[in-house]
């Protein structure tokens, strides 16, 4: 181990590996510090109901009654295994139906989809969200993406169907091996066009993507690598250019050897790097030798734990589960079982920011409310993050940056938007359905509260009561008028209402 | 309200220091600073310096805006497109009076302004290595670095984050989220209009839901401080304040109804509010004019009246608050446009171009290496100032920012000695 750890490692976080290392690295070895359950990613032994809704707010784009029926029935550990294995067929029904989405009525014959606005993307994309029966699929999707973050910004109408295959790459081959997925991605299209990959040639290198290769995709700025490993990794990425094929009008990467510097490269002060040659590319050289002499594995562990853990993880914790990483040589299956059956995950409870995106389909998902998806993809807008367009190579805005003036109040008008759209559905223009079971003001708040993970103080919830119980006139009038669940009403004024108003609670903006 | 507000010991900044207490705002979490944004508010006097930067998107005809008539390559490269000296208004009294350039016809209060010793010309101003796509060059001026476009931080949002670490320390006002306020941590606020800035109502049960909105407010009132709901409050806060700020403007400026008129009244009405905003971002489209662009009439002439209007009721507007001193307007475009006209009676896109400064505190005239000849005879206007110098001149001599390289922090390849300011 020792031999590995480069410059860039602090002594101090070079000894909490030591320690993290020293429980093992076997799969099923411990590799936590028993001390302190927060940072263990030992298996929780007993889970609770309240477990199974932190692992939906997580992990599913919050609570459903089906899910949570499911957990009871098959158990949370089968559950889990489950959602990180969802079918690979492509045409489930609403895949489908979402990929209508990137069709227009100009698009040639044979070539439907192929020429997508950057909205058709985004809607795309969005309409899966919330249809989805695997919804962690897309979830981790969302994670990848922004973690390799692309944009439809700045790529043309012949190029945009390169976003798609971006897109899909990171929803059906997320769950695979982390070091493929960063190989597939350096050759990814839209990732070698955003990134000036398609102009980095020999001769004239370009460190765009060499630089956020290190900085963002694997290690992390300054930790173990120099601007002399930048160039020489510019170097070994270059080869692709960006090519039209004229008879379908697309665009396409092509590997061109005149474009490729085919001499050796020199990475991390001795580690020489031979060319493959002129037929093939050498990307994968730089991949595995940054995998085998830099800490990716802490890179990793971090960014899984920003997501899905914490918004600010102790260097314990990160290093405990950078060596789950190194044990499961970068299988993100057994990686992610292993963190969402650990104790650490369930010690973390509410105690996140939802992003924008969890928190709009989120809400359309738990309540069966909804919008048209380009009148989501509007409303995430105002909040700021549209899928397929991240602000820059840095992704989003993280945790508590998520917390704006103008993000909260653009918040309360998409929760605005859902409850006004009286006509639209999730399931299909049924009115909202309430359990069997609830009849009373009480019974519905309780219903709902605990849908979106509302902690009602017992304030809260007697001014709830009255709320549902009394009509607000548009006068300003309040009359005495008992909720009566029969009643259309009443269901379109006052549960609407109630699903504003705990949409605006501070327990709602929390995961 | 005026002039006595100028003279105020209470700056902006310090008041905001005061109403904080022994805590520095950059010791604070993103949350706490949005907060710290609202409290201050009701004893905010008027007196920090501010800066509106006024984007003309599309790359604006600089040469046909501020025309050079006396330079004979000026009629030959343009046959058609090149305006004469007949047409044009004349700058040629008052301390920097010039018979060299003119205005375009629609630029009166422009022209004014100049005479007044109230208008900067600064000339020839890019970047290294001319970008001709829209989209590059605007990154490029939004970013304000080179090495790496669309991964770091827009300029405005690095400035925010470093001086102004507010929710309304930086605003931006009809452009979208905008590069420039891109990244950091201080969340630069983004809106359209003004009266937008709001929580949308329920049409269909107006009094249910003004209820609904009590109950959201009553809640987050009850609830301990914590991050979420912190922020959430500054939500309603802010909202409050900017709906207060509509409801009780009141100027004795008619704004004009053009789309930069309408953006600028809304910089005034948060500035009457007292807001401690220290960079204003907006601007208008339309001036890619690769055909028809005209010359006396027409499309660029109607772009420069849009201009016209929208400066002059807002200068109007900010002399009669008593702020004009505290004032400086950066007139940008992403590059300007090729010296000779093309076939389609329009312009191609170009490269370096004049940046117009107005303030009460600015040094009139024409700034940076004079435009000669030979500039001319080429396709593009060749670069001389670097816009990074330029923004760096307003931050440090307007702005107070001791080291703009905290902000601009690439060397740059030429350095000019400007001197843009009284």
């Amino acid at each position: 181990m020792d031999n590995r750890l480069r410059s860039g490692i602090t002594a101090a976080t070079a000894a909490i590996l030591v320690t993290g290392c020293g429980g093992g690295g076997g799969a099923s070895g411990g590799g936590g510090d028993p001390g302190d359950p927060a940072n263990s990613l030992a298996p929780r032994t007993v889970f609770e109901p309240q477990d199974s809704d932190h692992l939906l707010m997580r992990t599913q784009f919050g609570v459903s009654s089906e899910a949570r029926a499911v957990i009871d029935s098959m158990g949370l550990a089968a559950f889990v295994d489950d959602m990180l294995s969802p079918p690979v067929d492509e045409d489930r029904p609403f895949e489908t139906a979402a990929r209508a989405r990137l069709q227009n009525l100009s698009d040639p014959v044979g070539l439907e989809g192929m020429f997508p606005s950057g909205n058709d993307v985004s809607e795309w994309w969005l309409e899966m969200m919330v249809n989805t029966d695997t919804p962690f699929q897309e979830r981790f999707a969302m994670f990848l993406h922004d973690h390799f973050a692309v944009s439809f910004d700045g790529l043309n109408s012949s190029e945009r169907h390169w976003m798609v295959d971006h897109i899909q790459k990171l929803r059906r081959e997320g769950f695979g091996n982390f070091r493929d997925l960063v190989l597939e991605m350096a050759r990814d299209s839209a990732m070698l066009e955003w990134l000036d990959g398609h102009s980095n040639v020999n001769g004239e290198p370009n460190e765009n993507f060499a630089r956020e290769f290190f900085e963002l995709f694997t290690v992390g700025a300054d930790r173990g690598y120099t601007e002399i490993d930048v160039q020489e990794a510019s170097r070994a990425f270059t080869g692709y250019r960006n090519r039209l094929d004229a008879e379908t009008n697309l665009r396409y990467s092509e590997f061109d050897p005149d474009r490729k510097d085919i001499f050796a490269k020199v990475l991390f002060d001795d580690v020489i790097l031979r060319s493959n040659g002129e037929t093939v590319d050498d990307f994968a050289l730089v991949v595995d030798v940054t995998f085998e002499h830099l800490r990716v594995d802490e890179w990793l562990a971090e960014k899984l734990l920003l997501e899905f853990v914490s918004d600010a993880p102790s260097a314990a914790l990160i290093a405990n589960f950078a060596a789950v990483i190194r044990a499961e040589d970068y299988e993100m299956r057994p990686i992610l079982r292993r963190l969402f059956l650990s104790e650490a995950f369930y010690q973390s409870r509410k105690s996140m920011v939802r992003m924008p995106v969890d928190y709009a389909v989120g809400l359309i998902r738990t309540t069966g409310l909804g919008m048209s998806p380009g009148r989501l993809r509007g409303e995430l807008s105002g909040m700021s993050q549209v899928p397929a367009d991240p602000p820059s190579v840095f992704g989003w805005p993280q945790g508590p940056e998520w917390l704006s003036a103008e993000g909260l109040v653009g918040r309360a008008n998409f929760a605005r938007q859902m409850i006004v759209e009286r006509t639209f559905q999730r399931d299909n223009g049924m009115a909202i359905v309430l359990p069997s079971e609830t009849a009373t003001a009480e019974e519905v708040i309780d219903h709902f509260a605990s849908l979106l993970d509302v902690s009602l103080t017992a304030d809260e919830r007697t001014d709830l009561i009255d709320y549902m119980d009394s009509d607000a006139r548009n006068d300003g009038s309040v009359v005495e008028d008992p909720f009566d669940a029969s009643d259309d009403g009443d269901i379109n004024e006052r549960v609407r209402g109630l699903i504003y108003i705990l949409a605006n609670h501070v327990d709602a903006v929390a995961r | 309200m005026n002039e006595q507000l100028n003279e105020s010991p209470l700056t902006r900044r310090s008041a905001i220091a005061a109403a904080m207490g022994a805590f520095g705002l950059a010791a604070l979490g993103p949350v706490e600073r949005a907060v710290a944004a609202v409290r201050p508010r009701s004893a905010m006097p008027m007196g920090e310096n501010f800066l509106v930067v006024v984007e003309l998107n599309g790359g604006n005809d600089g040469l046909n805006m501020v025309v050079p008539h006396s330079l004979p390559s000026y009629a030959t490269q343009r046959p058609t497109l090149g305006l004469s000296s007949s047409d044009t208004l004349a700058i040629d009294t008052g301390s920097f009076a010039t018979s060299d350039f003119r205005l375009h016809p629609r630029l009166p209060a422009l022209a004014q302004m100049y005479r007044d010793g109230e208008l900067a010309v600064v000339q020839k101003v890019g970047y290294p290595d001319r970008n001709g796509s829209h989209d590059v060059s605007r990154q490029i001026w939004a970013y304000g670095q080179r090495e790496r476009l669309l991964s770091g931080n827009g300029w405005i949002a690095r400035y925010a984050d470093l001086h102004a670490p507010t929710s309304t320390g930086a605003v931006s006002l009809a452009r979208g989220r905008h590069r420039t306020m891109v990244g950091g941590d201080s969340n630069p606020l983004t809106m359209g209009r003004l009266d937008q800035f709001k929580f949308d109502v329920d049409g269909s049960f107006r009094g249910d839901h003004a209820r609904r909105l009590e109950l959201v407010r009553r809640f987050l009132d009850r609830r301990n401080g914590s991050a979420s709901r912190d922020a959430m409050l500054a939500g309603h806060t802010v909202a409050d304040q900017i709906s207060d700020a509509v409801a009780n403007y009141s100027s004795t400026v008619t704004y004009r109804n053009g789309r930069l008129s309408e953006s600028l009244q809304d910089v005034a009405r948060m500035l009457q509010a007292g807001f401690p905003t220290r960079v204003f971002y907006t601007g208008f489209g339309g001036f890619d004019t690769h055909a028809a662009q005209g010359t006396l009439v027409g499309r660029h002439a109607d772009l420069m009246q849009t201009l016209n209007e929208g400066l002059d009721d807002f200068v109007q507007d900010v002399k009669a608050m008593g702020l004009w001193s505290q004032t400086v307007i950066a007139v940008v475009s992403e590059f300007g446009r090729r010296n000779f006209e093309n076939g389609s009676g329009g312009t191609d896109h170009g490269a370096a171009n004049h940046v117009l400064l107005l303030g009460g505190g600015v040094r009139g005239g024409f700034h940076g290496p004079m435009l000669v000849d030979a500039d001319l005879s080429e396709n593009n206007l060749p670069y001389a100032v670097d816009f990074r110098t330029v923004y760096s001149d307003v931050l440090t001599q307007h702005l107070g920012v001791s080291d703009p390289t905290t902000i601009f922090p690439e060397a740059l390849e030429v350095q000019a000695n400007l001197n843009l300011f009284l």
